[in-house]
């Protein structure tokens, strides 16, 4: 009579697994498995990036339909400013908005509409004037002192 | 495609340690000193939208879109920026 051996206790969450498992099965479903996540990825991404592109060509072609505008500034009303010489600023279309641009300055400011973006510069020139001659000058960068001698050759306050 | 939104501008203005300028009515004006002066300022809309363009931002700053992209993420540092003012002569 054979020994008998008294059963091992199995630790907690121990698979065992069955006697007619076949380990190289699941490693070719895992295999096909990622294979297919990384082909599905692929296309998912290949179609990102058309539509990013097309997206960019309809703004390109809106942007072409949408020239430069030259906009003569005439008041800052109510502001007391006065313009003592007649400027334009230069208004572009930008990606679903437009950057209104003060060359002679380098001041410029962005806007949902072609208003607005001469509006908000408007607002930025006012600003600027305010804030350079209240510095020191001797605190003012070669930027900020350009921008303040270009700003009195264009405004006064009144 | 849009370079800087509003996002991207408030982010700039911690990397750069700027002082922020409420007086203006649509704008805060964000000052950019270093060693003591002022070499920079530009405007921030007033608003909550982050997706507004600040895309004025880039000739404010004189940098070109891809190194303004660059300053509104991680990539290009404060320093970085003086540098390419500084080789601007615009220090």
């Amino acid at each position: 009579m054979g020994e008998i051996r008294k059963a091992q206790p199995r630790p907690a969450g121990m698979v065992v697994p069955s006697q007619s498992f076949d380990i190289s099965i699941w490693q070719e479903v895992v295999s096909t498995f990622a294979k297919e996540v990384l082909i599905r990825g692929h296309i998912k991404l290949g179609i990102e990036s058309l539509e990013l592109a097309v997206a960019n060509l309809k703004r390109e072609i809106e942007h072409l339909r949408s020239p430069s505008i030259l906009v003569p500034i005439q008041t800052f009303s109510p502001e007391k400013i006065e313009i003592i010489k007649p400027f334009s600023v230069v208004v572009q279309y930008n990606d679903n908005d437009y950057i209104a641009s003060f060359f002679d300055a380098n001041i410029s400011a962005s806007g949902d509409t072609q208003e607005e973006a001469v509006s908000n510069l408007k607002d930025m020139i006012v600003s600027l004037w305010d804030i350079l001659r209240s510095e020191p000058e001797e605190n003012l960068g070669p930027t900020p002192k350009q921008q303040l001698n270009a700003l009195r050759t264009f405004i006064a306050s009144s | 495609m849009r370079i800087i939104n509003r996002e991207g501008a408030d982010k700039i203005v911690k990397k750069l340690g700027a002082q922020v300028d409420t007086k203006g009515k649509a704008h805060d004006i964000a000052k950019v000193y270093h060693e003591g002066k002022l070499i920079a300022m530009f405007g921030i809309r007033r608003g909550s939208n982050k997706e507004q363009g600040h895309d004025h931002i880039v000739k404010d700053l004189h940098l070109n879109p891809r190194k303004a992209r660059l300053l509104a993420q991680c990539p290009l540092t404060k320093e970085q920026w003086i540098d390419i003012m500084s080789m601007k002569g615009k220090l």
